[in-house]
């Protein structure tokens, strides 16, 4: 029930504005009244003077403090490129470096074992020409310690034979023919 | 009664004379008031913006770079890169309306673009201003503007006169849609509020519960008014720069 006075109550204010155009005029299309004109003209002289202002003062000065921040910002990216440029290199430089040093260590290291080597074969041959020396020592010494043996075999044999055939035959033979004999078994 | 609160709403729009007696000795009206202000209110924007010129901008002078980088793209995208020397007026224009759509808003204030005469006075400058653009780069080449490339021949003398009028009304639409965007608002404001008076008195307490329903869709009106005097002030400033656009690459 409430909802019937609204409504044509709203219907009856909508129209109002149209009634009100079509009855009294618009105040804006009052050309009668100069104050219609004169606002123009006063607008003309306040638009003037702002547009001066914001041409000549406003927008320069405000471009100028976005193309500073523009060319800060781009400065501070450039340094920061050329920082991590400068950053890869030293890493390059670093990881080179490291190669380098890995590859001297390694070089040092297997000159140290050739070295040692070396150092060892040749303790090694003079060790064996040491104990080759002395095996030939050796030898000559058992050699000559053999042949003087068997120098002193002889004598021994000619007397033990002298004195066996002495007691066998009762009778002395003599030493050549002994030495003679005894040179055929020994030799 | 109804009458009467009807005629209200057209009343807001009357023009008066401000600062007194000196303002109605050289007919300086409440409307000439709220430009002075707007025209103020940039002016002190801009001045606060650029006290500091810090590179890290605060409030105002955001707002103020803000507005700068808008107009900026939208003349260098409109017009292109000749749109540079069209920059300082189109951003007066566009901060102008805006500032002026926006005071309209306050209660007691006065919407200076709700006048036709104003609004029209804008628009004819922009209108004669682009075709004065167009004459200074093209000379008599400009009225080939009228004739659209890749048109045949025998379509011509239908075409031709579509496009000289399309071009002429150009002024009319441009302030007539600001005008009646900024008017219409207003008038509804003031109809509605006038509807919640008369319900109010009318229906007694009944009418106070009724009044919610115009005071809800005023508040919705209030959200819609803010966004059409952005938008106004927005379409105003591009189409000034398609006609600079259209005046300087001529399609």
């Amino acid at each position: 029930m409430r909802r019937a006075p609204i409504l044509s109550l709203s219907i009856a204010l909508g129209m109002m504005p149209a009634l009100a155009m079509a009855g009294s005029k618009l105040p804006q299309m009052d050309f009668a009244d100069p104050l219609t004109g004169a606002q123009v003209v006063w607008m003309a002289i306040i638009m003037i003077v702002l547009y001066f202002l914001m041409s000549r003062w406003a927008l320069p000065q405000i471009s100028g403090v976005i193309e500073k921040r523009v060319s800060h910002i781009a400065d501070d990216l450039e340094t920061a490129r050329q920082a991590k440029a400068k950053a890869e290199h030293a890493v390059t430089e670093l990881n080179l470096a490291i190669r380098n040093a890995r590859e001297n260590s390694q070089s040092a290291i297997a000159d140290a074992v050739n070295a040692a080597k070396e150092r060892a074969r040749a303790q090694s041959a003079e060790l064996n020409a040491k104990l080759d020396a002395q095996i030939g020592q050796a030898e000559s010494d058992i050699k000559a310690a053999k042949s003087q043996a068997v120098a002193a075999l002889g004598p021994v044999a000619r007397d033990v034979t002298s004195s066996l055939l002495l007691r066998l035959t009762g009778e002395a033979v003599a030493a050549e023919r002994i030495d003679r004999t005894l040179a055929t078994v020994l030799a | 009664m109804a009458q009467e609160s009807a005629i209200n709403a057209l009343g807001q729009f009357q023009l008066t004379t401000g600062f007194g007696p000196v303002g109605r000795l050289v007919e300086f009206t409440n409307s000439n008031e709220m430009m002075l202000l707007a025209a103020a209110i940039i002016t002190v924007l801009f001045a606060i913006a650029l006290r500091h010129r810090a590179m890290v901008p605060g409030r105002m002078q955001g707002l103020a770079e803000m507005s700068y980088e808008f107009v900026h793209q939208m003349v260098d995208d409109t017009i292109g890169h000749e749109g540079r020397r069209f920059f300082p007026f189109v951003f007066t224009l566009f901060a102008f309306i805006l500032v002026g759509n926006l005071l309209g808003l306050f209660p007691y204030f006065f919407a200076f673009t709700s006048h036709i005469a104003v609004t029209g006075a804008l628009a004819v400058f922009v209108f004669l201003l682009s075709t004065a653009v167009g004459f200074w780069y093209h000379g008599l080449g400009f009225f080939k503007f009228f004739s659209p490339p890749g048109v045949p021949g025998w379509l011509l003398p239908l075409l031709i006169p579509i496009e000289i009028v399309s071009f002429l009304s150009r002024p009319i639409s441009l302030s007539v849609r600001l005008f009646a965007n900024i008017t219409a608002g207003h008038v509804m404001w003031e109809v509605f509020a006038g509807f919640m008076i008369m319900l109010v008195t009318g229906l007694g307490a009944v009418g106070v519960v009724a009044a919610i329903i115009p005071l809800g869709l005023n508040v919705a009106l209030t959200a819609l008014e803010f966004l059409v005097a952005f938008l106004q002030a927005y379409v105003f400033a591009v189409l000034t720069c398609l006609y600079l656009h259209d005046a300087i690459h001529l399609h």
